[in-house]
């Protein structure tokens, strides 16, 4: 959401489990950005970190140098990388968001029974089953790559090739993650064709 | 002017930057949350082979430090890094660095201290440190820190001063953010080679063999630390000579405090640290309603940027300071304290409160930093009355 002070910050809050790379998937969305020379900054929610826990992020893109370092309270994008999440802690999802925030959920369950759960009869809502995409392209349920595939597209915050250049760097730069780049760069390609607007 | 390149990195990858590009002699550690990230990071560039850094694991922040000292006074280019607990079992060294008169930069991933045990973000480490001789610089976010980092190195040896180096844990150490990064040439020719001739006395000169770390008595004891004083006062100047410097090479030119729409304001909050970014915003909203309001942020901890300080605040009507530890002494925190002092001098004080925000990694919004702006407000205005002048910003009570 455009804040007083920037009308060009773009606010992002994450939700998921640790263990799924919901962390490095809101680094890398701010990353990508900054490749495009935008601002970019990505702050998890300080949590004991362990896995299978709910995990909470915020990212911000700007136009402009990025001075608040408050989480993200009011955010325009919420993204839901675990299913279960909108059982468990729906009121923690749902804080700060009105009739304007964008839910981008990570499920294979219908749109209507989204909406219903998660109490959004009429919000924009897109929907993406990144773990069955992570599970086929590399058998892990670690679906970030395939969400961050649906975000590019659900939001256009910042552009495919943009998220592959910074892919590509992240996995390259690891030596355990490296042999894993063909497999999660086929996600995030198949998370982005393979997302779809709720009606 | 330096190349530059923007990256996205967290503020452990940056300082770990610093660290590769800096190339110390000499990293003796013992790993802590937020801090251990840290030297993972910079682990990996010494296993790689990409710094000639001699890489002590010790048993715990003492040694490390004791480490530190000794390849220090040897005459290597030292750092060393740690967190909350780790710094308050560094302290007994402190001293000893700092009256043995050693040059080396610590860099205090600032973290709570117990108990309750919290891993998270408050200041209470670092005003362990207060006392200790150290420089202390607080950087606000990871590209602070990295540039603080390439500053110390050359502050430090000027003065032959072991420095600090704060950078808010998790806040900034594990956000990441774009960070604009020099090359590796500008930042070796900037610090420049490491080497004995940097040092005085090298304890390693055979020629003119040295004792450090001797026995004073009483007759002596006080000399020392006078002229301990005295030197430390000399810093000043050591550190405005290395900001000038690095800003005519890089463009960026930092100062003791930075001053944020103070020229008309009537108000002013003050704090260190990531807090600074978030009181900016508060700042601007209140200015768009008309309030006249401004910020400082304290970026020379140590020694205290006294006349700045009673410069900036000259003119308004009232001061909240923000700190982020409590002295748990009816007096103020430490940063209250400090700022307090430091108008002693001026003919008109304006009205003081503090603030004790942001403890053990409490998160810290906008809104409540205008809350305080409008507690002084009316505080100042004799709208609302105090039982004391310290209070707490964010408490459930």
């Amino acid at each position: 959401m455009a804040t007083a002070t920037d009308k060009s910050m773009r606010e992002i809050r994450w939700h998921g489990r640790g263990g799924q790379g919901t962390v490095t998937a809101a680094k890398m969305l701010a990353s990508a950005a900054i490749i495009r020379g935008k601002h970019g900054q990505a702050m998890p929610e300080f949590g004991l970190e362990r896995s299978g826990t709910p995990v909470k992020v915020s990212t911000r893109i700007s136009d402009h140098y990025i001075n608040t370092r408050a989480p993200v309270d009011n955010p325009e994008i919420v993204i839901i990388t675990d299913p279960s999440l909108m059982f468990t802690i729906k009121n923690i999802i749902k804080a700060g968001t009105d009739e304007n925030t964008v839910f981008i959920v990570n499920t294979n369950f219908p749109p209507d029974k989204v909406r219903k759960i998660l109490e959004i009869p009429n919000n924009e809502l897109w929907l993406v089953d990144a773990s069955k995409i992570a599970l086929e392209e590399f058998g892990r349920n670690i679906p970030n790559t395939a969400v961050l595939g649906a975000v590019v597209r659900a939001t256009g915050i910042v552009d495919l090739d943009a998220m592959k250049q910074e892919i590509t760097e992240a996995f390259e730069a690891s030596s355990k993650l490296r042999a894993l780049l063909p497999q999660n760069l086929k996600a995030l390609e198949r998370g982005y064709e393979e997302v779809y607007k709720a009606e | 002017m330096a190349q530059t390149k923007v990256i996205a990195l967290t503020g452990n990858q940056a300082a770990a930057e610093a660290m590769r590009q800096i190339n110390f002699d000499v990293a003796a550690v013992y790993p802590i949350s937020p801090q251990t990230e840290l030297m993972g990071f910079f682990a990996e560039y010494v296993a790689n082979g990409e710094v000639d850094t001699e890489m002590v694991a010790v048993d715990g922040e003492h040694s490390a430090l004791a480490t530190c000292i000794g390849a220090a006074a040897a005459g290597a280019r030292t750092i060393t890094a740690s967190a909350g607990p780790g710094i308050a079992y560094m302290v007994e060294n402190m001293y000893v660095a700092s009256g043995m008169r050693v040059p080396m930069v610590l860099l205090d991933v600032n973290r709570a201290l117990s108990a309750p045990l919290s891993i998270h973000c408050d200041h209470a480490d670092s005003m362990l440190t207060r006392d200790t001789s150290w420089i202390s610089i607080f950087s606000e976010n990871a590209q602070e820190a990295y540039h603080n980092i390439i500053m110390a190195v050359k502050i430090s040896e000027k003065a032959m001063y072991p420095i600090i180096v704060n950078y808010d844990g998790y806040i900034v150490s594990h956000s990441i953010e774009d960070v604009e990064i020099l090359d590796d040439q500008t930042v070796r020719e900037f610090v420049g080679p490491s080497g004995l001739h940097r040092i005085p006395y090298p304890l390693l000169d055979v020629d003119k063999p040295v004792t450090y770390g001797a026995t004073a008595q009483p007759d002596y004891y006080t000399e020392c630390k006078y002229q301990q004083h005295v030197d430390f006062l000399k810093v000043y100047d050591i550190v405005r000579e290395v900001f000038d410097e690095f800003g005519e090479i890089t463009g960026k030119k930092y100062d003791f405090i930075e001053e944020y729409k103070t020229d008309d304001a009537e108000y002013i909050g003050i704090s260190m640290g990531s807090s600074f970014g978030t009181l900016k915003d508060a700042v601007d909203r209140l200015r768009e309603q008309g309030k006249k309001v401004g910020a400082v942020k304290i970026r020379l901890f140590r020694p205290f940027p006294v006349k700045e300080l009673a410069k900036a605040l000259s003119k308004a009507k009232g001061v909240a300071v923000l700190d982020r530890a409590d002295s748990f002494d009816g007096i103020g925190g430490p940063l209250f304290k400090d700022v307090a002092t430091s108008l002693i001098q001026n003919e008109n004080r304006p009205y003081l409160h503090n603030f004790i925000y942001g403890l053990g990694g409490r998160e810290v919004h906008e809104e409540e930093f205008i809350k305080a702006f409008e507690r002084l407000e009316r505080l100042e205005k004799g709208i609302d009355t105090r039982e004391n002048f310290v209070e707490y910003l964010q408490v459930r009570e």
